[in-house]
């Protein structure tokens, strides 16, 4: 089991009860090609990053796994997709609002428009109302400056001063 | 010769003895036994001819009285009687008429088609009957005219006389003969050539005024004639011809006694005239002064010009009356059409007007000219151009003049222009065109249908048959060009069964392995596509393609039927350089050569059941990705910084790659139990 995959995370187990993985192939199956494609194969390495980046324990990782997975399938709404990372992650909400951002800038990007048309499906009331409350998944703001509470150590050399050479 | 030398002779003697009934009753100065001088003899012969021909006048003026008092029209048994032959006969003549009518319209023979003549046939044929009644009263109408003149003038002879006094012309008794050798003999010689011309003048008008009876009693009785001439377009001339002799001859007496009564009223007034424009006294006229000075009687020239004038009237009138009446003919002509304009143009409800009525029958008597009835029975008897053309090219054809096919290209020719004529009609207005009217608008009809995806499967197979299938070009053409996923199994089956064009019965035997219909069982999908494959493809090649285009309907037959006829020779599969036949090496090369998405639109029966044992389908494609884990095996990630995210397997992508193609959430099942 890959728990960095949204697609494998609970085959196992789903596997084990036909019902639910019926439900679950039925989902599936009807997803549209590129958010497919995340699930199956992008999502793993962006998460193992992610991981990476936020020191995130393998259970931390497997539940992001599934959130995504959620959010993908239609299962949660996206609006909740911040304070849901904070519960099960157990993260700060500031952290969680970071990886949320994250997920939607980098990893939703491809397929914003047919995840965005999903949530409304599933979520017709909540959407207008996520609108105002809540910041819009599909739309995502302008990148902020990372404020990991661990942030990763960069190497300096890899930072080309763009100024610094127009001035040059 | 004898009998013309006595007949002339005679003739003579009867003109001679006729003539002397109008000698004067007494003579002068005329006694055998005193010989008169050459003199007298001149001048009595001259007076006698005078004499001679005043008698004449006299007659005459007396029958143009009665003959410009005799009314032309009104009950008259002769003619009616005739008439009523012609009309009998003109009524019989209808029948051929109609029939000759039919066969133009049916043979498009120029202006005696039903369009050109119908209108006209149906007036004739009723005004036909009245003719008569027109005709008499055309005489009634003129006839007041007449009488308003009759009525004026009185008597002709009688008035003409009053103002003309031959009398006058002779020499004075007083004179003497004496004077006959001189200036009298003269005069007497212009009295004569005088009362001549009025003579001459007089007989003129006589001869119209008699003749015009009889004319128009000729022309009351052809009248049924005449207006049958009116239906048939080349014969129209009669009819007017017959109008404007008719007008003519009516309108000549009238127009005669108007130009009578002018002349008469100049002459009444001939004194007030002369002092009028001479402007003197009557003594001193010199119109009045004789114009031989030895004589003394009354030859002025005042008398000898109104003479001449009277002449001049009297034949004038006549001319002028037989110029202006043809005139009205002609006129009556221009009249009708001016008439017939003004008619046309009187508004009627729905059509507008009958010139727009008449335009539109036109155009729609177009219509039926190039296309002939619209009922595909009443079109095999007349189909219009259109019928004609396509006659014409299957003669072209059976002979095998010309190019080939013509019929078909004259068939396509017409459904492309019955096409571009419906294409801005709805759906629903062509569906309901769709079975009615001649064969080729159908064909258009359906076709424009076919274009808009609006036929139903038994709706195309049955326009392909209407086309002619595939003996024709159309036919092929048109089945050609259709979907035939749109079309049932079944249809699908008839059609391939039906067809014999190759490469129509490829398309559709390619999409009936597409859909699966290839019969009931395995082995029916086998047998089915290894048959087809044998009869519709020469090369191996194509054999394969066709046979795998049932992969995702039947894969495990399309291997089976691949091994039969790889067995029989008839395609070559290889395995490397190896060739191969049996079913399990042709899908391990299959697989082995199948992309992802491919492999996921294989049938879920070759796919198996979840938590049954694996297919041979599965398991091949199970070690497909197992050796491409093997080859191209996971990469772990690295922490960094940066992190360097894990690669995965071979397998796993393509695993990835087939589960994002599936859409059957059962082969979902079984494919997620494949183990890179």
């Amino acid at each position: 089991m890959n728990i960095y995959s949204p697609y494998e995370i609970d085959m196992e187990k789903l596997s084990s009860v036909p019902t639910e993985l019926e439900i679950f192939t039925h989902k599936f199956v009807g997803l549209p090609r590129n958010i497919k494609d995340i699930m199956l194969l992008t999502a793993p390495g962006f998460i193992w990053t992610l991981a990476q980046n936020y020191n995130l324990t393998e259970e931390q990782s497997g539940n992001i796994s599934r959130i995504i997975r959620d959010i993908l399938l239609g299962d949660l709404f996206a609006g909740d997709m911040s304070q849901t990372i904070s519960e099960r992650l157990e993260l700060d909400q500031q952290t969680a609002q970071q990886i949320r951002d994250k997920l939607v800038k980098e990893l939703f990007a491809p397929a914003i428009e047919d995840i965005k048309k999903i949530q409304r499906e599933k979520f017709p009331d909540r959407v207008g109302q996520g609108s105002a409350n809540t910041p819009r998944p599909a739309m995502p703001q302008p990148p902020a400056p990372p404020q990991m509470k661990n942030g990763p150590p960069v190497n300096q050399s890899n930072i080309i001063n763009l100024r610094q050479n127009s001035n040059s | 010769m004898q009998l013309k030398q006595r007949q002339k002779i005679i003739g003579v003697v009867t003109i001679v003895a006729f003539l002397s009934f109008f000698l004067p009753t007494h003579f002068v100065y005329a006694f055998w036994w005193d010989l008169p001088s050459i003199n007298d003899l001149v001048a009595l012969f001259f007076q006698t001819v005078f004499n001679l021909i005043g008698g004449v006048i006299a007659v005459v003026s007396t029958a143009l009285n009665y003959a410009v008092s005799v009314r032309a029209g009104g009950d008259i048994p002769v003619v009616a009687t005739t008439w009523k032959i012609l009309r009998d006969f003109s009524n019989m003549i209808f029948i051929v008429l109609l029939i000759y009518m039919a066969f133009a319209t049916i043979f498009d023979q120029g202006k005696y088609t039903f369009k050109d003549m119908i209108v006209r046939f149906l007036i004739v044929a009723v005004l036909i009957n009245f003719s008569l009644v027109i005709g008499i009263f055309v005489i009634d109408a003129v006839q007041v005219l007449t009488n308003i003149f009759l009525g004026s003038i009185g008597n002709i002879g009688d008035r003409l006389g009053q103002y003309l006094s031959p009398g006058e012309l002779l020499p004075s008794s007083a004179i003497g003969t004496a004077s006959l050798a001189g200036g009298g003999l003269v005069s007497l010689i212009f009295a004569v050539i005088l009362s001549s011309i009025l003579l001459f003048s007089m007989l003129v008008a006589l001869a119209f005024a008699f003749i015009r009876v009889p004319i128009i009693w000729m022309l009351l009785v052809v009248s049924p004639l005449a207006w049958m001439s009116h239906v048939l377009p080349n014969s129209e001339q009669w009819w007017k011809k017959w109008w404007s002799l008719f007008f003519g001859w009516n309108l000549f007496l009238p127009v005669y006694l108007f130009f009578i009564y002018l002349g008469l009223l100049f002459l009444s007034k001939r004194n007030e005239i002369i002092n009028s424009v001479i402007q003197v006294g009557t003594t001193t006229n010199p119109a009045n002064t004789p114009l031989v000075n030895t004589l003394t009687n009354g030859l002025t020239f005042n008398l000898l010009f109104f003479y001449i004038f009277a002449a001049v009237v009297m034949v004038g009138g006549t001319w002028a009356a037989t110029k202006v009446t043809s005139m009205v003919g002609t006129g009556f002509d221009k009249g009708l059409g001016w008439a017939k304009g003004l008619v046309k143009k009187v508004p009627l409800p729905y059509v507008g007007n009958l010139q727009g009525a008449e335009a539109g029958v036109k155009a729609r008597y177009g219509q039926f000219q190039q296309e002939g009835f619209k009922n595909p029975w009443l079109n095999k008897v007349y189909g219009g151009k259109e019928a004609q053309s396509r006659a014409d090219a299957r003669a072209r054809d059976f002979f095998r003049v010309g190019e080939r096919n013509a019929i078909e290209k004259q068939e396509a020719a017409e459904i492309a222009t019955n096409k571009a004529k419906i294409r801005n009609m709805n759906t629903n207005d062509l569906r309901t065109r769709m079975s009615t009217g001649p064969r080729v608008q159908q064909l258009a009809v359906r076709e424009l249908l076919k274009e808009r995806n609006q036929l139903t499967g038994a709706e195309i197979i049955e326009t392909y048959r209407m086309h002619g299938g595939d003996h024709t070009e159309n036919g092929r053409k048109f089945i050609g060009s259709v979907d035939y996923g749109k079309l049932s199994g079944t249809e699908r089956t008839n059609l391939l069964r039906e067809s014999t064009d190759p490469t129509v019965r490829q398309k559709i035997a390619a999409v009936m392995a597409e859909k699966g219909n290839m019969g009931t069982t395995p082995a029916d999908h086998v047998d089915w596509l290894a048959n087809n494959a044998r009869e519709l493809y020469a090369q191996g090649s194509e054999r394969i393609d066709f046979i795998q285009k049932a992969e995702k309907e039947d894969f495990m037959a399309t291997i089976e039927a691949k091994s039969r006829l790889a067995a029989a020779g008839e395609i070559e599969i290889r395995d490397g350089a190896a060739i191969i036949t049996t079913v399990p090496d042709i899908l391990r090369v299959r697989v082995q050569k199948m992309k992802a998405d491919a492999l996921a639109e294989v049938d879920r029966d070759a796919w198996g059941t979840f938590g049954a044992p694996p297919t041979d389908f599965f398991t091949e494609v199970q070690d497909k990705i197992r050796a491409l884990q093997v080859a191209q095996p996971p990469v772990a990630g690295a922490a960094g910084p940066p992190p360097i995210p894990p690669k995965p397997g071979g397998g796993e992508v393509f695993k990835a790659n087939i589960l994002k193609e599936v859409t059957d959430n059962r082969k979902l099942r079984i494919i997620n139990t494949i183990t890179p």
